[in-house]
């Protein structure tokens, strides 16, 4: 394992950068509590508390640079020091925070790996708190909270459970053009350096890894809606073919729901999530997104999905007509500017 | 002791930068200036060479980012989604509502806001860069046609002002902007080499533009065929070394990330990169730049500004003093910032600004442009790469012409160019097909089923880079009907947030309808094959869709002008003709809400000139 790395170079202005307009307020109603997802919890206060700790770039490509932030209020005492554990160091290893004077605010910025994930807690005054910012947790085997993060291109699961995620693998098939003549075309064509185990386009992809990412963080007040959602389709596609496992069962069996999903669904418990049609729409958002959004965020892997619209298609000359490479950072891209 | 600066410049954007940077080179004087920004300072790659990154991304997702949702119960849209980018306010934190004229059912909108960040609108804005035209500066007093359609009370005649300075005295100071701020575009018609700008033009300040896209052709030949002289569109791009901004000859400056991305290369002449950072390394010490800052009031001891009150990056309360104080939040907030100072300052600044009572003119004559457009998928089968295109290509004056506004019945004119870049990266695409509105991004993906497996792949071979458009920028009727008010709804500072009412007058209905229609004619007749609608066409590939913010329903459209307009009567206009807020020494506005009119074009160059006109003024008074 490769242990972070402090960062000295943050200065402290960045910081408030990164901070100001997320965490700077006197109100202290509950705004960011969508459908009350962390009613109770302060970190409902916070604009944008998924960007805590904050993941940027480093000069170094297989890692990121990553800014713990901790905001005392504006009415409690002012610490001594305030100090960082995680998994990402040895757990007895105490990180210590820099205090940006005149300010709520003390920070440090530690490189750590892409595609991994961590957990951490602040010790402030001798106790451990989780992270007042950053609404991610994660419970260890001893039943202790954690607060958690993951840095770019992270593919372990998280959020989704592993049979919600071989259901959500067939549902999404059924939105994107990954099963096309086309898209078969594009994994025979010679050259296409992709990985000799991808057979199915929309697998490699990275789609439902995108999802579950999207859910862990980004999008945590959707998890619910997916938690139901699932489980009403597992219920059904069960029904209609009770000697199937749901991920499994034939392919019209996934039509005839993803169509009938548009408006009633037969066996649909209404009581439970009263309007499918809300839940495909939002299913349909987060997949195209995957498919097609930086590959930073756990879809596109490999960037496949631009891949295959820079051979999908050409202009009359015959050259692509989404050349992608030449605005991306490299090794990705090809820019020789810009950096990422 | 509060600390004391000269000049005291609340927004750095194009209302508040071109001032600060003006001030900061006075020959034989060391000012202190203060600017005071709400957002972040985000670093282009130049600014970070401890590391070289931008915090600013070619990313999508960063651009329109997660799903949100309006958090506000008692609005027409509480539970509704938003997307906003990592540099507009969150709609929780800092809501703006509209509503009609009723003042029914109003609702928390996206629309309406600029970018919170050191340079403001400049960070996101397309760069289109024109200037108004010499007949939008006296519209009142200009011939126009008798008996306006869908004009029955006559409003322009009530409600329409002149500017109280004319086009000649802002040509120095749009020349001072062209060549500071760093613009490429041309004066001249791109075939016959005659002047197609329809205003004097003594001197040429643009860098050379770069090759058109191909598919702008079309357009090309689509507007000369309506007998228009045809310039290129003056973008706010460098194209050339520019050295009144120390910025170097830049490299590929052909990107898909222009409209509604931060440039992290600095090639896109934000305010920051052209003018602030500028003076600041050439003239150190002069300019204070605090990021992350919210004035929340300014208090007044007599007829003068005596306080500037703000809370700092972590919300602690700080005030401080300025000889001069300059208001450029973007014309909603700044008119909202002089409605909570009076409200917050009784009996100082409240006595002096009057906001609350039925006569005060802060806050009305919102504007915004009459804004729309035609659009067509080219049906030959060309396609074009619009990840490399700085967007718009082509555009004309043709429309502002007093022949063009009689033959019309309009009372004002546009500007009209054309773009290449709609939809040019995968996620925009879906995003915004068929959006009315940047609150309803994703409707058109999300609700359409025929947009599945290959129905995908049919969607995309009939758009992907096959879309053309072409859109016209028009006057909008002042009304004094259109205003913006403050609300019971707080921000997260515990403050009352606007409330924009406002509708379109009716003569706008039949402006924008007659302006999409030209615009409809130019890709008829510039691309063989294409059609008006009505025709039964697969995914409508050649059938021209035209239409307008008015057709559309959109409710404000980006542009926010008004709320604050400059005037020689103190009766009808909330500030002087210098920008000076009437009866009080020294405070001025000069964001977007000093314009009597909207101006048949984009405003940021004018609101840029006017601020660079006001410094001017500044240096005689300071």
């Amino acid at each position: 394992m490769t242990f972070a790395t402090i960062v000295e170079t943050t200065d402290d202005d960045h910081v408030l950068d990164l901070c100001a307009k997320h965490l700077a307020r006197l109100n202290s109603d509950l705004r960011h509590s969508y459908n009350g997802h962390l009613a109770g919890d302060p970190r409902g206060r916070f604009s944008e508390g998924w960007r805590f700790p904050a993941i940027e770039s480093d000069r170094q490509p297989e890692f990121n640079q990553v800014t713990f932030v901790w905001r005392r209020e504006m009415d409690e005492p002012r610490p001594d020091a305030v100090g960082l554990i995680g998994t990402f160091r040895a757990l007895y290893d105490r990180i210590p925070l820099r205090e940006i004077p005149d300010s709520l605010y003390w920070h440090v910025t530690l490189r750590i790996p892409k595609r991994t994930c961590h957990r951490y807690l602040f010790q402030v005054g001798g106790a451990y708190h989780q992270d007042r910012i950053n609404p991610q947790t994660e419970t260890d085997g001893d039943g202790r909270v954690w607060s958690r993060f993951f840095t770019e291109e992270t593919t372990t699961p998280l959020v989704l459970q592993i049979h919600e995620r071989r259901l959500l693998g067939r549902f999404v098939q059924h939105i994107l053009p990954f099963r096309t003549d086309a898209a078969e075309e594009f994994l025979r064509s010679p050259g296409n350096p992709l990985p000799k185990d991808v057979y199915e386009l929309d697998q490699a992809v990275g789609v439902v890894n995108f999802i579950d990412k999207v859910l862990a963080r980004e999008e945590r007040h959707n998890r619910i809606d997916y938690a139901i959602c699932l489980r009403e389709i597992e219920k059904i596609l069960r029904q209609r073919e009770p000697y199937s496992e749901p991920e499994k069962v034939s392919k019209d069996a996934f039509t005839r729901l993803y169509g009938e999903m548009w408006g009633q669904v037969p066996g649909w418990n209404a009581s439970a999530y009263e309007n499918p049609s809300h839940f495909l729409r939002m299913v349909r958002r987060h997949v195209f997104l995957g498919a097609f959004s930086h590959p930073k965020y756990g879809g596109n892997a490999m960037a496949l999905g631009w891949r295959f619209l820079e051979e999908r298609f050409r202009d009359q000359a015959g050259n692509s007509v989404f050349d992608w490479r030449k605005a991306i950072e490299k090794p990705l891209g090809t820019n020789n500017e810009y950096v990422g | 002791m509060a600390e004391t600066y000269d000049i005291v410049i609340i927004g750095s954007g194009a209302g508040g930068a071109p001032i600060a940077a003006e001030l900061a080179a006075l020959q034989g004087r060391a000012l202190r200036i203060l600017v005071l920004e709400k957002g972040p300072k985000l670093r282009t790659q130049e600014d970070n060479p401890a590391g070289g990154f931008s915090d600013f991304k070619r990313d999508e997702l960063l651009n329109a980012g997660p799903e949100k949702r309006i958090n506000w119960g008692g609005v027409g849209n509480t539970n509704r989604p938003f997307y906003s980018s990592h540099i507009e306010p969150d709609l929780n934190d800092e809501p703006h509502l509209w509503s009609g004229h009723d003042e029914q059912d109003p609702r928390v909108t996206v629309e309406g806001y600029t970018a919170q960040v050191v340079g403001g609108g400049t960070q996101l804005y397309g760069a289109v860069s024109l200037r108004f035209p010499e007949r939008d500066f006296k519209l009142a007093s200009a011939d126009r046609p008798a008996g306006l359609p869908n004009d029955p009370y006559a409003d322009p005649d009530v409600d329409i002002r002149d500017w109280p300075i004319g086009y000649d005295d802002l040509l120095p100071y749009y020349e001072k902007a062209e060549t500071l701020v760093g613009i490429n575009g041309t004066v001249t018609d791109v075939q016959t080499g005659a002047q197609a700008q329809e205003k004097k033009f003594p001197k040429n300040c643009y860098q050379t533009p770069v090759a058109p896209n191909p598919i702008s052709d079309l357009a090309l030949s689509g507007m000369k065929s309506i007998g228009a002289q045809v310039y290129r569109t003056p973008l706010a791009v460098i194209t050339e070394a520019h050295a009144p901004s120390g910025r170097p000859t830049p490299g590929w400056v052909k990107t898909g990330y222009v409209n509604r991305y931060g440039d992290p290369l600095g090639y896109k002449s934000n305010t920051w990169v052209s003018l602030l950072r500028p003076a600041m390394r050439t003239h150190p010490g002069r300019i204070d730049l605090r990021a992350n800052c919210t004035v929340t009031h300014l208090e007044a001891s007599g007829k003068r500004i005596s306080k500037v009150h703000y809370r700092d990056a972590s919300g602690f309360p700080k005030s401080v003093e300025g000889k001069i104080v300059v208001v450029a939040c973007s014309a909603i907030e700044s008119v909202r910032l002089l409605m909570l100072s009076a409200e917050e300052d009784p009996t100082g600044l409240g006595k002096l600004l009057r906001h609350d009572e039925d006569g005060t003119p802060l806050g009305r004559y919102f504007l915004t442009h009459c804004f729309g457009g035609a659009e067509v998928s080219i049906p030959d089968g060309r396609r074009f790469d619009k990840t490399q295109s700085l967007d718009s290509d082509y555009a004309t004056d043709w429309t502002s012409r007093l022949d063009f506004l009689r033959d019309k019945n309009l009372w004002a004119g546009a500007a009209i160019y054309n773009n290449t870049s709609d939809q040019s990266l995968p996620v925009t695409l879906a995003r915004t097909d068929g959006a009315n509105d940047l609150d309803t991004w994703w409707q058109g993906f999300d609700n359409d089923p025929a947009k599945t497996g290959e129905g995908i792949l049919d969607w995309m071979n009939a758009d992907f880079g096959t879309r053309l458009s072409v859109s016209f920028m028009a006057n909008q009727v002042p009304w004094r009907k259109n205003r913006i008010r403050l609300s019971d709804v707080r921000d997260k500072w515990n403050r009352k947030s606007a409330w924009v009412v406002k509708d379109w007058h009716p003569h706008d209905g039949h402006v924008m309808d007659t302006l999409a229609r030209v615009c409809e004619d130019i890709l008829l007749a510039g691309i063989p094959g294409t059609m008006r609608e009505g025709q039964n066409i697969p995914w409508n590939r050649g059938v021209i869709g035209e239409g307008s913010v008015y057709g559309q329903g959109v409710r404000i459209a980006n542009h926010i002008l008004g709320g604050a307009r400059f005037g020689t009567d103190r009766a009808t206009s909330v500030l002087d003709p210098d920008c000076r807020v009437w009866d009080i020494d020294n405070l001025y506005v000069t964001d977007g809400c000093f314009m009597p009119t909207s101006g048949g074009g984009n405003p940021t160059l004018t609101i840029q000139a006017n601020s660079f006109r006001v410094a001017d003024i500044l240096k005689q008074v300071i």
